[in-house]
């Protein structure tokens, strides 16, 4: 027997495994997409278990052997939903496992520079967010990108490129400002 | 030269893979001999990676991952238990409503009757029968078989003449018609048993 026959769900308890299985599995990606998207704005653990929630409800339609494109689009549509609500909460500001690590100096400076790109993200509409998270972090290609938003592939383009416009711009005041100093130290 | 829009867009397609190889190979030679270019090159690489440093802090450590996956594989367990429990209420209920179609249908078709006040069912009443034995309509009793759906004999009133026990045939085998109340007596000494009574046999 194949290892692809091996998977084939031939129960609903087989197919209650391939489902707890897809959850160990893709927890951790996609509450940091979900967390991408939304920032502080709604809770990604949230987002994340209504995604699978609502997957559930329709299991028996997928084939849980490869989820991952359909959790992904499950995610950020959960996301961009939640987005769309009319006054989201709004969290404390929570930050990720690697900002609470301990850093040298250099790394405090590198710090407060992510954390000035991530408010710049969070400035960004939803939609510009979604695809460059998906294409910077997810590595997924336009097309995947495009079926995932449910989008034309030169709309998920134009989201990405006017994304990295938009921050450019918004960031240039604070890049210009860190490279003032360092101009200075090397003068004198 | 100040770089265009364009060929930032190009560059960054080319970053994101995106570039088909033709095209790739132009960039290539323009990188070669354009430094305005290879800075533009250098400079998104590096907002990419401070972008990409964004979505990897938005990663939650491995211990709060798996709690999130216990969390959704425990609600995913009550959804289980509370499908089955809707799904066996469901066949609980459509056996019910079965019974009750097949009762009423039962009903109507008079497979099943109300049973008389007196305890005798009016399909019973189909088969009264008249006992061979009939006495002189003058003198003698005139006994009437009443019988179940077996043929069993489970009443057996009597009557004056024959006539009176023909209307109480022809009343008891009518499924519209009350029940027969009245009493007729006959001469001293005999017994004729009102239909009420029947079930004391």
């Amino acid at each position: 027997m194949s290892s692809e026959e091996q998977w084939q769900p031939t129960s609903p308890e087989d197919s209650a495994k391939l489902f707890e299985r897809a959850v160990s599995l893709h927890s951790k990606r996609l509450l940091a997409i979900a967390r991408a998207i939304v920032g502080t704005r709604a809770s990604p653990e949230d987002i994340v278990q209504q995604a699978f929630m609502n997957l559930y409800q329709h299991r028996h339609r997928y084939d849980w052997r490869e989820p991952g494109g359909l959790l992904r689009r499950t995610v950020v549509n959960e996301a961009l939903r939640i987005l769309r609500q009319p006054h989201p909460s709004a969290l404390a500001e929570e930050t990720g496992a690697g900002a609470t690590q301990e850093t040298p100096a250099d790394g405090l400076i590198l710090n407060e520079t992510v954390a000035q790109v991530r408010r710049a993200i969070e400035r960004l509409p939803e939609h510009f967010r979604a695809a460059l998270v998906l294409c910077e972090y997810e590595n997924m290609p336009y097309a995947q990108i495009a079926e995932t938003l449910g989008a034309s592939v030169p709309q998920v383009k134009t989201w990405i490129h006017r994304g990295r416009r938009q921050l450019g711009e918004m960031l240039k005041p604070y890049m210009k400002g860190r490279e003032r100093p360092k101009e200075e130290t090397s003068d004198s | 030269m100040k770089v265009t829009e364009t060929e930032l867009d190009l560059i960054e397609t080319y970053l994101d893979g995106e570039l088909p190889m033709s095209e790739a190979e132009g960039l290539w030679r323009r990188l070669a001999l354009e430094p305005e270019l290879t800075a533009a090159l250098d400079e998104l690489r590096t907002d990419r990676a401070l972008r990409i440093n964004v979505w990897e802090q938005c990663e939650p450590a491995e211990a709060a991952a798996i709690t999130v996956s216990r969390q959704i594989n425990s609600a995913i367990g009550r959804r289980r238990v509370w499908e089955s429990a809707r799904r066996g209420a469901f066949y609980v209920t459509a056996a019910a409503a079965c019974m009750l179609i097949g009762i009423n249908i039962g009903r109507q078709q008079g497979l099943i009757t109300p049973a008389a006040p007196n305890g005798i069912s009016q399909n019973v009443a189909q088969n009264v029968a008249m006992n061979s034995n009939v006495g002189n309509a003058n003198t003698s009793a005139v006994p009437v078989n009443i019988l179940d759906g077996s043929g069993r004999i489970v009443a057996m009133p009597s009557f004056q003449t024959m006539q009176e026990a023909n209307n109480f045939a022809r009343q008891f085998n009518n499924p519209n018609s009350s029940p027969v109340r009245t009493v007729s007596s006959g001469d001293a000494g005999q017994n004729v048993v009102p239909v009420s009574d029947v079930t004391q046999f």
